[in-house]
């Protein structure tokens, strides 16, 4: 990442299929990341934000344009690559947290590190230092049915932040959660951003969430309208159409 | 700590009913299929125990079921290349369940010099001749029955007469070569038939030569047949193998019909486990999506959904093949089928056999939704979840 950004889209395009249908999910959006900010992308429904976060964390490839990730171009990437790409490089957080119900909070948490070549003794320290940072450490023996909605999503953050990954995206991380909730969360993810100096890169419809991120990015029908700073100046560039 | 192992096994848990109900079934039907496959593992075992032996039937040339002159043996015996010859007549009844006959054979004091695997020590013979009462069984039969040495037993004769006989069970007759036989005195039978009015005099219905040679087996049997050309009741001489063959193609395609049952059984299990197979993997959909975009490749995934597939094929196939094992390793007697050889055996291989084919289906079952959900991109499955 020798320019300062963690993700860079370029007049990225993407078009889906539906029977006889084109859908221009994605419209020549080009936006960049500096390193270590909390960004969110906001819109409507049908604007395309999930689209995009799902060109940044590689689970899709655009029609055209350039998506480069931590400093990887992602286009040339087969779905093997970037399947190992995502495992160390990305991290995610769901809107309906998407934990595997039948492991506990640890169990969720260590499921990526099973990717990884850490020992058994590595792996248990670092999912403890995760759940530590989400403050949930006595919880770790429990299922998912047995925690809150805010508690489950501590463990999915954690379970995106164990791996130390390059960025984390969140997909509507408060959507599915109750007022207090959802600003414990956000107040987490902005601690997260500032003491580890993560990236992160956040979908939200929430309005509180644009006192927590530096930057916004607002898409309408697939085309960028417009960038502004959140709480905080930022530094992140972007181009509109 | 979290490995695929445990990972497996917890998703087993996740909707416990109907993994337990699809292990069952397939343990049930490895259990038949393991049975099944014992049929003509049995028969060829039957043949194949005849083959090494030097034994000759002797049948009336008329037909097999006509009867013959049991001093035949005599005339026999002094024919070079003969080693011994006994008389066997035989006598189907009952002991306690009508419907499950034995098949008893009367033979003179010559027998264990035909079948020396009878009777190697000599005991037998010995016991024998102390009371005119004497029975002998082959060890599945005496399991199977529940007798025990010394016991007293009446058998009831299906015959026209109705004959009830009673015998003291003297010994069991440890070669495995003979699982079912239930051998008796002769005279002690023609003395009964005698008293109970039957016409016939000292008949056989086959008679068992012993060779000298086994190079010399199919020359005996020509001598056997030239021999008796001319006489009242002609031969027909083959070696045990054969007659046994015979014997086993007399009861018709039944080699065709097991393997007919064996695939209608694999065809069902598979059918059922493709049907849970696919439930579970409709459900599990969105962790499928999730696995993916935390980085685990196609092929990670579908090896979980695989190892869960085989785990499932191992349990239902050990429970089923070791049941079979279990209750079938020591013998099952066939009853009166086969002039009493019959005797089913399931052997450690072929439990293994059905073992391995319970897995292989198991895995098969799961081929079309596994492949299925891993070829959807992650993008695509997650849009599913949303």
């Amino acid at each position: 990442m020798g320019n300062g950004y963690s993700v860079e889209l370029e007049h990225v395009t993407r078009i889906y299929k539906r029977d006889e249908f084109e859908i221009r999910a994605l419209d020549d959006v080009t936006v960049k990341v500096r390193k270590g900010h909390f960004v969110g992308i906001m819109g409507p429904s049908g604007s395309g934000k999930t689209t995009m976060l799902n060109l940044i964390a590689g689970i899709d490839h655009p029609t055209s344009g350039r998506v480069a990730v931590g400093g990887e171009e992602l286009a040339g990437m087969k779905e093997a690559q970037l399947a190992g790409w995502r495992a160390r490089h990305i991290g995610l957080v769901f809107q309906f947290y998407n934990l595997i119900p039948v492991l506990t909070a640890f169990e969720n948490v260590e499921l990526p590190l099973l990717l990884t070549a850490l020992r058994k003794t590595d792996r248990r320290s670092h999912v403890q230092a995760a759940l530590n940072a989400v403050g949930l450490a006595d919880r770790i023996n429990h299922y998912p049915r047995q925690l809150s909605g805010g508690q489950e999503q501590r463990v999915a953050i954690a379970r995106a932040i164990v791996t130390d990954p390059t960025i984390v995206v969140a997909d509507e991380p408060t959507g599915d959660l109750d007022a207090q909730s959802a600003e414990d969360i956000l107040t987490l993810l902005t601690e997260l951003n500032r003491r580890f100096n993560k990236t992160i890169v956040m979908v939200t419809h929430d309005a509180r969430a644009e006192r927590y991120v530096e930057t916004v990015f607002r898409l309408d029908k697939g085309v960028l309208v417009g960038v502004e700073s959140g709480r905080a100046p930022g530094v992140a560039t972007a181009t509109t159409n | 700590m979290l490995n695929t192992l445990k990972l497996i096994e917890r998703n087993m848990r996740r909707n416990l009913r109907r993994t337990v109900l699809t292990v069952l079934t397939i343990a049930v039907a490895t259990f038949t299929f393991t049975v099944l496959i014992s049929v003509p593992a049995s028969m060829d075992r039957l043949v194949s125990d005849a083959a090494t032996g030097l034994r000759l039937v002797v049948n009336n040339k008329s037909a097999p079921w006509e009867d013959l002159p049991a001093r035949y043996c005599g005339e026999i015996r002094a024919l070079p290349d003969a080693a011994a010859c006994v008389a066997m007549t035989g006598w189907v009844a009952t002991y306690r369940d009508v419907s499950d006959p034995i098949q008893a054979f009367a033979v003179g004091p010559e027998n264990p010099d035909v079948f020396p695997d009878y009777d190697p020590t000599g005991e037998l013979r010995a016991a024998a001749t102390k009371d005119r009462r004497a029975a002998f069984a082959g060890g599945v039969l005496m399991k199977k029955e529940g007798w025990k040495t010394g016991q007293l037993i009446t058998l009831h004769g299906t015959d026209a007469g109705h004959l009830n006989l009673s015998f003291i069970v003297l010994g069991t007759i440890k070669s495995k070569h003979y699982p079912n036989a239930f051998v008796i005195r002769r005279d002690y039978l023609m003395e009964a038939r005698k008293a109970a009015g039957y016409p016939d005099g000292d008949i056989a219905w086959f008679l068992m030569v012993r060779a000298e040679r086994a190079d010399r087996l199919s020359a005996l049997a020509r001598k056997i047949d030239d021999h008796f050309r001319n006489s009242d009741y002609q031969t027909r001489t083959v070696t045990e193998s054969d007659a046994l063959s015979s014997n086993l193609s007399a009861v018709g395609s039944i080699r065709a019909i097991i393997v007919a049952l064996g695939v209608v059984v694999i065809v069902t299990v598979l059918l059922i486990a493709a049907n849970s197979a696919a439930m579970t993997v409709r459900e599990r959909t969105a962790e499928v999506a999730i696995m993916r975009a935390l980085g685990f490749d196609r092929e990670a995934v579908a090896g979980l959904l695989f190892g869960e597939c085989a785990a499932i094929g191992l349990i239902g196939g050990l429970i089923g093949s070791v049941c079979a094992w279990r209750l079938c390793s020591g013998g099952l007697t066939l009853g009166a089928a086969l002039n009493g050889n019959g005797a089913l055996w399931v052997t450690g291989r072929q439990a293994f056999a059905a073992l391995a084919t319970a897995v292989a289906v198991s895995l098969v079952s799961g081929v079309i939704p596994i492949l299925g959900v891993v070829r959807i991109s992650p993008a695509a499955a997650l849009r599913r979840i949303v």
